[in-house]
């Protein structure tokens, strides 16, 4: 983990998705990038994470997105990221991908959380 | 939507004029509705806006059964949540997401990095994720108030 703003920076959404997540990732990238960081996306929530869906971000990702519904990198419930087993692998894929994470963003439905706790303690 | 939490149905119920909210946070008789309804039905009410939450045991078709034998009219389910979450974001929504995003990254180059952002009363801070995990959050009394009183 780093602390410059020149470092990697990832947003996923977790849970169920709803309106305003699109908004949410456009305002992600233009401000990260903006702040000389480089976006990723996670696509499908924690499930992805663990299958290692990571993607750059770029301004073309986000363009015109903000009218609509749901969330264009799409969400996931996952049983898997319960488990430690997973979280690790999870973890790897962060790692593997470079994602040097500064930390990272989600947007959450209430769900998510005990397993995100734990995942957050192993990485701070 | 809302899970065990019954914010959204009750402020959908006030701000789509709906007669009848059922929500977890508010224990329910559907027969002490049954007097008042039929009364508003004779007085020229033409239809009934019912809102159930998401976390209320009753399946919502008995309830719309129940509208149908007790109160006499015929009724429709309709269940929100993909048509919900797809449906596309109001102006509000948007700056709430902007301004959540926007904090949040604030706050990571800020160093911290086990945070939530949390929008209280109009403001947004920070709340450590312990703080906010686990913790059930309580619906305003004063809304539950503002839509209950003297309905039940």
């Amino acid at each position: 983990m780093i602390d410059t703003p020149q470092g990697n920076i990832a947003i996923l959404c977790s849970g169920g998705d709803v309106s305003g997540m699109n908004p949410a990732i456009k305002h992600f990238v233009e401000y990260t990038l903006q702040k000389g960081m480089q976006p990723y996306f996670i696509y499908d929530g924690y499930e992805g994470l663990i299958d290692g869906k990571v993607m750059k971000a770029t301004y073309g990702d986000v363009h015109g997105i903000i009218p609509y519904g749901g969330t264009k990198i799409r969400s996931a419930r996952s049983k898997r990221f319960m488990q430690e087993k997973y979280r690790n692998i999870a973890k790897e894929n962060l790692d593997k991908h470079g994602m040097v994470l500064i930390s990272w963003l989600y947007l959450v439905e209430m769900g998510a959380f005990e397993g995100l706790i734990s995942f957050i303690k192993s990485m701070v | 939507m809302g899970r065990e939490c019954g914010y959204l149905a009750l402020v959908s119920a006030i701000t789509s004029g709906a007669e009848l909210c059922l929500i977890p946070e508010v224990p329910y008789q559907l027969d002490r509705y049954e007097a008042r309804f039929k009364k508003e039905l004779q007085e020229g009410r033409g239809y009934f806006l019912a809102v159930v939450s998401e976390g209320i045991d009753q399946p919502s078709q008995e309830i719309a059964k129940w509208f149908e034998k007790k109160i006499g009219i015929e009724s429709r389910v309709t269940v929100l949540g993909h048509v919900q979450r797809g449906g596309n974001p109001t102006t509000r929504d948007r700056l709430m997401a902007y301004r959540f995003v926007h904090y949040g990254i604030d706050a990571l180059l800020a160093g911290k990095k086990e945070s939530i952002i949390c929008y209280n009363n109009g403001f947004f801070n920070t709340k450590s994720i312990t703080e906010v995990a686990g913790k059930r959050y309580q619906l305003d009394s004063t809304l539950i108030e503002l839509f209950f009183q003297n309905r039940t």
